[in-house]
């Protein structure tokens, strides 16, 4: 029979710490597209999955009943990319003070490298306009806002979880998702009406 | 009812209106919310954010970078941190204080019938329920010292999770208060006077979320700070320790003369 969670955590805990590859089985794949939503690129993304395991399993004996596991876990991972998102901001920001005179480009828009994401079969539906929109206005939200957005529109996460990542009350977290609807919406209305998709630019 | 606001229709689309039935009535019947809305679904349902896939080996991969890095940190449960953080480890060290304060409290209030042999000798030198309960002060200190050591070394950037810090401090706070009003009943000021201020910030400390924005880590990296608490348990730490070693060499010396 196929170990849960809990009882992997259990096990780990007790000294077969090579339980613990089965969270990474199960759940690997998942944290990766929570945090490529959130980093906007592979390589933070890895970077971002590593670090939440590793801090998943340092801490493995403050996990309590409170919470599924995978819900403490994606409260991690999504730490761990607000994190990295706040190192690459400060990276980005020496760089940019010291190399002001070679680069003429707006700090704030390198803060975040999205890239385009790869097309495959599903996305033809998607015109590559449109994707390069929404990650482009996806690079525009702020972290909270992005953290929030990708949480409920993405991974279907319930607003009580999103208030628990973010720290704050469910209010708070309806009115980081409206702001940052409202900014997606402003980026990317001009190419949508109800029913048809329009190809070209606003 | 009147217009349906943006707010609403957002709710509304991901299923977190709190009355759906009232704002569904109303698109029915209000064609500028139920175009509004149609715009805004249109809009939210054409975001999509594609994930690359990831190689059928995915898994065997990530567990290969992964493990050495998880057999290089120290296996949980088995490191002295996690052995500390544990709440039930907690909460048997927290009872077994408690016994010993009681103890030592009950032993003040029936106080000795007999004077003990060491007391003979010293009547200047405290008790052996004194020293335990130095000892285990000392202990005490020398856990906060180590979380507000912790907190002061937090780079205060970006959020910051301090939930592990939280609950020790959560912890030391019944067991400081247990110590504070044994001194302050046994008439030592100045440990009282520094547990009082201990208090006050673990206190701070325990009231905290999991994680904290670095603004508000600087503020409480600062007000611990501007209280000098980290200097004054260093001092007092090292006053009870030197206490009870002495009282320890004293009663070394009193076993020994009695040979």
């Amino acid at each position: 029979m196929e170990l849960t969670d809990r009882a992997a955590v259990d096990e780990v805990l007790a000294g077969k710490h090579d339980s613990f590859r089965v969270l990474v089985d199960r759940h690997g794949r998942k944290v990766f597209g929570l945090a490529y939503r959130m980093t906007g690129n592979e390589h933070d993304a890895d970077e971002v999955v590593q670090e939440t395991f590793l801090r998943c399993y340092k801490r493995l004996d403050s996990f309590e009943a409170r919470s599924t596991f995978s819900t403490w876990l994606y409260r991690i991972a999504s730490n761990c990319a607000l994190d990295l998102l706040a190192k690459r901001k400060q990276d980005k920001a020496h760089i940019v003070e010291s190399d002001a005179r070679d680069d003429d480009s707006n700090p704030e828009e390198r803060t975040l490298d999205y890239a385009s994401p790869h097309p495959g079969p599903e996305r033809m539906l998607l015109s590559s306009e449109l994707r390069q929109r929404v990650a482009d206005a996806m690079k525009r939200l702020t972290d909270v806002e992005r953290t929030a957005f990708v949480l409920r529109h993405f991974e279907g996460r319930s607003i009580a979880e999103i208030g628990s990542v973010l720290k704050v009350r469910e209010e708070a977290v309806k009115n980081t998702i409206f702001r940052a609807v409202k900014k997606m919406r402003t980026e990317l209305e001009p190419l949508i009406t109800p029913g048809v998709m329009r190809g070209g630019a606003r | 009812m009147t217009h349906a606001s943006e707010q609403d229709l957002v709710l509304y689309f991901y299923g977190d209106a709190p009355k759906p039935s009232v704002l569904e009535r109303h698109l029915a019947e209000c064609k500028e919310c139920a175009a509004e809305f149609a715009q805004l679904r249109a809009t939210l349902s054409a975001i999509d954010y594609p994930v690359p896939e990831r190689p059928a080996d995915y898994e065997t991969q990530l567990w290969s970078t992964l493990r050495p890095r998880l057999e290089q940190s120290e296996a949980p449960k088995r490191s002295a941190w996690a052995a500390l953080l544990q709440p039930r480890r907690w909460a048997i060290a927290g009872a077994l204080a408690a016994i010993i304060v009681v103890a030592f409290l009950a032993g003040r209030v029936s106080g000795p019938k007999q004077p003990s042999p060491t007391q003979v000798v010293s009547k200047q030198t405290p008790s052996g329920k004194d020293r335990v309960l130095m000892v285990a002060v000392g202990d005490h200190l020398d856990r906060t010292e180590m979380i507000l050591v912790e907190l002061a070394n937090t780079r205060a950037e970006g959020k910051v999770d301090i939930s592990a810090e939280r609950d020790f401090a959560q912890t030391l706070v019944n067991e400081n208060r247990l110590y504070r009003q044994t001194a302050q009943r046994d008439k030592d000021p100045e440990i009282a006077n520094v547990l009082d201020q201990v208090e006050r910030v673990l206190i701070d400390i325990a009231h905290h979320p999991d994680s904290v924005s670095g603004k508000e880590l600087e503020e409480l990296q600062q007000r611990i700070e501007s209280q000098g608490v980290l200097f004054k348990v260093r001092v007092i730490e090292s006053k009870v320790k030197a206490r009870s070693r002495a009282e320890s060499a004293q009663k070394k010396s009193v076993g020994d003369s009695r040979l």
